[in-house]
């Protein structure tokens, strides 16, 4: 799944272990979110998009677009 | 959602984390050179063990060399401790550690006494089953240590990868006593004690550790 982890954190001034700290993850947790490695958990995920102020759909893209295009 | 991502974005943490080629050749043959000497050691001292100092000897190395791989294995995590990449140990880890080596620590004496006793008083009956049994104790504790610390890993993508790691072992282990077992009764290879189903698993999880087993490939 893609995400924009990298780009928001960089908008912030924020280190991956800033945001590791930041959702009580470890850094290496943050790095593999960024590189595409892992998919969150649908908890982990919401904690994400609560700390940039976003929707979870507008971090991260399934690529299918299914959903969220259907609900607009 | 913005598309191009500034490559100057790759955290620098992430890049110095990478220890080089170099360096991971010379740990990989201090590693051997370690388990040589041990192997040299114990085939110098295994005749010798019938004796009580012979015994103590056999552990004096298993715990010199045992410690030397463990301080050597310690050196890439100190390392990217002093970068400041690493911080400290998380308390999984450390719990996991508390657990574990003890528990080795535990085995490597029992075994020798288990073996120098067995030699010495040729125990049968119940007293064999447990001079027999006593050395798979403290195994049984490091397994429970090894398969405890998923379970308290409160990182999720570390736990998932852990279990990752943990059923490739499975997976390398099921298959090589598979094969090995149908050749041991075929009398083409060795006979094998069926407790070294554990070191193979312990092996195959190093192994793991050295492929990708994400999540997504």
């Amino acid at each position: 799944m893609k995400n924009d982890l990298r780009v928001l954190r960089a908008q912030q001034g924020w280190s991956q272990g800033d945001l590791a700290d930041a959702l009580g993850v470890s850094r290496q947790s943050v790095n593999a979110l960024e590189t595409g490695k892992y998919d969150p958990s649908l908890p982990l995920a919401f904690r994400i998009a609560r700390l940039f102020g976003k929707r979870v759909d507008e971090i991260f893209d399934d690529e299918l677009g299914g959903f969220s295009k259907a609900a607009e | 959602m913005p598309s191009a991502i500034p490559s100057t974005l790759n955290e620098a943490p992430e890049l110095s984390a990478k220890l080089g080629v170099g360096f991971w050749a010379l740990w990989l043959l201090g590693m051997l050179a370690i388990s040589a000497a041990f192997v040299a050691a114990m085939w110098w001292i295994a005749p010798q063990m019938e004796e009580l100092p012979g015994i103590a000897m056999g552990g004096a190395a298993v715990l010199v060399f045992t410690g030397g791989l463990i301080g050597l294995s310690m050196i890439p995590y100190r390392i990217r401790q002093k970068r400041g990449i690493e911080g400290q140990m998380r308390a999984p880890y450390r719990r996991y550690m508390l657990r574990f080596l003890p528990a080795m620590l535990g085995y490597v004496v029992l075994l020798l006494l288990a073996v120098w006793y067995a030699k010495q008083a040729q125990p049968t009956g119940a007293l064999a089953v447990v001079i027999a049994i006593a050395p798979a104790l403290p195994l049984l504790l490091a397994i429970r240590a090894i398969f405890l610390l998923p379970r308290e890993e409160d990182d999720e993508y570390q736990r998932d990868r852990l279990y990752r790691v943990y059923a490739f072992a499975t997976g390398g282990t099921l298959a090589i006593c598979t094969v090995w077992g149908f050749l041991d009764m075929f009398s083409v290879v060795p006979h094998a004690e069926m407790w070294v189903a554990f070191p193979i698993w312990a092996m195959c999880m190093g192994l793991a550790r050295c492929f990708p087993l994400n999540a997504n490939r």
